[in-house]
């Protein structure tokens, strides 16, 4: 059972339920109220009646017989019986148990009878009895009244026919009742309507899930409406978009990462060769001593360009990583000592700022790497200049040599891992092709930038600006 | 004396080639890129080219017609390991393709192949008083002719091709047995044995701990 079939019915059996009780209690409230004021009407003409004969006799004076006495009740009550007619009322007279005055078409005395009466007392002379007569419903009421001194005891009846009442209290129970029903059946068919298109949101959302589930990761659910439901839809895409992203972004590392990975399997094969070639022709060949050593250096060089290979591979590696954040506001002073002594000649420091903000050991071998690129490709008696300066919000290291340069189609490519320009010279100098490539992913790492700029045979200088700490 | 080309970017494999080719026997001239490649075809004739495929200026690939209009057959040493770069050299026309990092001994036997394809010759092989006349397939020790079973013969044509230069056991059972052969080791052993016997070999077949087999051949 779906959730708007459950809700809509829960809903229509609790209005059912209480519209259906409030009906009823306001037909049982009206009817009683009916039957007071006939029993009300009833009383009063009863009372008219009797003490309209007591003061009719009275009036006379004079003492009677029994018969006189009865005769003359008799006339004083057809009088007032003809005085007031009302419809569906019967007056009836009887006295001794025969009917001195009977207009009811139905034995009122007889009907009484049949169902015990209690006796009448002071306090309640009126005996009420609802009976029910060839159909017809009748409120019977009786009162026994004496005349002067006489002990002869006269019974009035009075009976109304309140068939007519009754139909009409079973007429507004219909009508209570009908209406009670129509509105149910409209208001369920608007219930049901409306939950079904306010619930239409959480269909999509289990059909969008399911897409998503199943990697249709752009699938969102654009869900327009305001209430809980649309908040819900918006905070669902919002997962998904937060999702999508962070897929995306492990999609590209991990391209990234098998691209690194190829380039470094085809890196290795090089010096792979050299070593098993030359470790077999040690082995296999019929050598002289000179050839030998040639082969061992050979094999020593191989192996010291596969380590520094998976040296540098390691550090790029740990850069495309989430790389923990050591970023921290350090001394320019020390990175510069620590390089002075590493490149104690032909390089020149030259720095203006006092402060940078970031990771000193990253900061600290990409600089070295810049250095060691320029020492490469500059001739022996020339100098590398280092700068680091503050420059609107940023900190500018600048490495400059007036070595080879870079052939400007080259540029673009430098920072890619595993290029180069000129393979043979790299290699002669040890480079394993990724030292650009660190250098610009430690730069992005911080937030900044790489720039190159060069003409060849004059100079090349790089630049790194990373962003400053702004107080 | 076979010429052979070398054309291999990498320095340090291209002194490997150099140094084992010349080992071997093998006069040899390099080239560190397509162009000088080229240049080279262009001003001599060689027997075999031994061709890097990832190369400065012109790839191996495109190298391959010149090749082809200089008759020079050629073999594919590359760091291209996949299946479509190995199918590509060979439908080109390549004679072999070798895969980095390769066996030196490898490559030396399927030039070898290669060149006898190519130059057909019935030639006599002598070796420590030993006479190997292939067109015959004859074998003469001081003179008698020594019966010897097939698989004997194309061992002993192995080492005595290539004296001094050890072989192993998987090496041997490959280029003599065939690849398809699984057969154990002893049977290298056994074969080795049958051939110091009936030649007399036993000082002139070494065995090199752990390694292989060699031809001991004292050179001029």
């Amino acid at each position: 059972m779906k959730l708007w079939q459950k809700i809509s019915a829960v809903s229509i059996a609790v209005t059912l339920l209480t519209m259906s009780t409030a009906v009823s209690a306001i037909i049982a409230i009206q009817a009683s109220a009916r039957r007071r004021a006939d029993e009300e009407q009833i009383r009063s003409s009863i009372d008219v009646f009797c003490s309209n004969c007591v003061s009719a006799v009275s009036a006379q004076g004079g003492v009677y017989r029994d018969v006189t006495l009865q005769s003359m009740v008799q006339f004083y009550f057809s009088q007032f019986a003809s005085v007031l007619r009302y419809e569906n009322v019967y007056y009836s007279l009887s006295a001794d148990g025969e009917y001195l005055f009977n207009l009811c078409p139905y034995d009122p005395a007889l009907l009484s009878e049949q169902h015990s009466l209690p006796e009448s007392t002071e306090e309640e002379p009126y005996l009420f009895r609802t009976l029910s007569e060839q159909g017809e419903s009748l409120l019977v009421c009786s009162r026994s009244f004496t005349v002067s001194q006489s002990q002869q005891e006269f019974r009035v009846y009075i009976t109304k026919n309140v068939s007519e009442t009754e139909r009409q209290i079973t007429r507004y129970r219909l009508i209570g009742f009908g209406t009670l029903a129509f509105a149910c059946a409209v208001s369920a068919l608007l219930t049901a309507l409306l939950l079904r298109s306010a619930l239409k949101p959480i269909a999509l959302l289990t059909k969008t899930a399911d897409a998503i589930s199943k990697g249709n990761y752009r699938l969102r659910t654009d869900c327009s409406s305001h209430d809980e439901i649309g908040q819900l839809s918006a905070a669902f895409d919002r997962m998904s978009e937060a999702m999508e992203g962070k897929i995306d972004s492990l999609d590209q590392e991990l391209e990234q990462k098998e691209f690194l990975i190829g380039a470094l399997s085809h890196e290795i094969k090089t010096p792979m060769t050299a070593v098993v070639g030359y470790g077999e022709t040690l082995l296999r060949m019929p050598l002289d001593r000179e050839q030998q050593m040639v082969c061992a250096g050979k094999i020593v060089e191989a192996g010291r360009r596969a380590e520094t290979l998976s040296r540098k591979m390691m550090e790029l590696i740990s850069l495309t990583e989430q790389h923990p954040d050591g970023k921290r506001q350090f001394l320019v002073s020390g990175l510069v000592e620590s390089l002075r002594s590493v490149y104690p000649q032909r390089v020149r420091f030259a720095v203006k700022a006092e402060f940078v903000y970031g990771d000193e050991t990253l900061l600290y071998s990409l600089t070295a790497n810049l250095i060691q690129n320029s020492l490469r490709a500059s001739p022996g008696n020339t100098e590398v200049t280092v700068s680091i300066e503050e420059k609107g919000g940023f900190t500018v290291i600048e490495v400059r040599d007036q070595g080879c340069g870079i052939p400007p189609e080259h540029i673009q490519h430098v920072t890619e891992p595993f290029y180069r320009v000129d393979k043979d010279r790299s290699r002669k100098a040890g480079g394993a092709g990724l030292g650009l490539a660190i250098c610009s992913r430690i730069a992005a790492w911080h937030g900044g930038t790489l720039d190159i700029e060069s003409r060849v045979g004059e100079r090349t200088v790089v630049r790194v600006s990373i962003p400053a700490l702004t107080t | 004396m076979y010429k052979i080309l070398i054309v291999e970017d990498d320095p340090s494999i291209r002194q490997l080639l150099e140094m084992n080719f010349s080992v071997a026997g093998y006069q040899c001239d390099t080239a560190a890129s397509g162009k000088e490649a080229l240049d080279q075809i262009a001003g001599q004739s060689y027997d075999l080219a031994v061709l890097d495929i990832m190369l400065p200026e012109a790839d191996g690939f495109e190298l391959f017609p010149h090749m082809e209009k200089a008759g020079i057959p050629v073999i594919y040493v590359s760091a291209k390991g996949g299946e479509a770069d190995r199918v590509k050299g060979l439908r080109l026309g390549a004679e072999d393709y070798l895969v980095k990092p390769f066996s030196i001994l490898e490559l030396l036997v399927r030039m070898e192949k290669v060149l006898e394809r190519r130059n057909p010759k019935n030639g006599v092989i002598e070796v420590c008083g030993v006479k190997i006349l292939q067109g015959e397939r004859m074998v003469l020790a001081g003179g008698e002719r020594v019966e010897l079973k097939p698989m004997e013969y194309a061992l002993l044509l192995m080492l005595a091709k290539h004296p001094n230069i050890v072989f192993s056991w998987e090496q041997l059972l490959n280029e003599v047995w065939g690849e398809e052969y699984f057969g154990e080791t002893r049977t290298v052993d056994n074969h080795i044995a049958a051939l110091r016997r009936k030649l007399n070999w036993s000082e002139r077949i070494v065995t090199v701990h752990r390694v292989g087999y060699k031809l001991e051949v004292t050179l001029p």
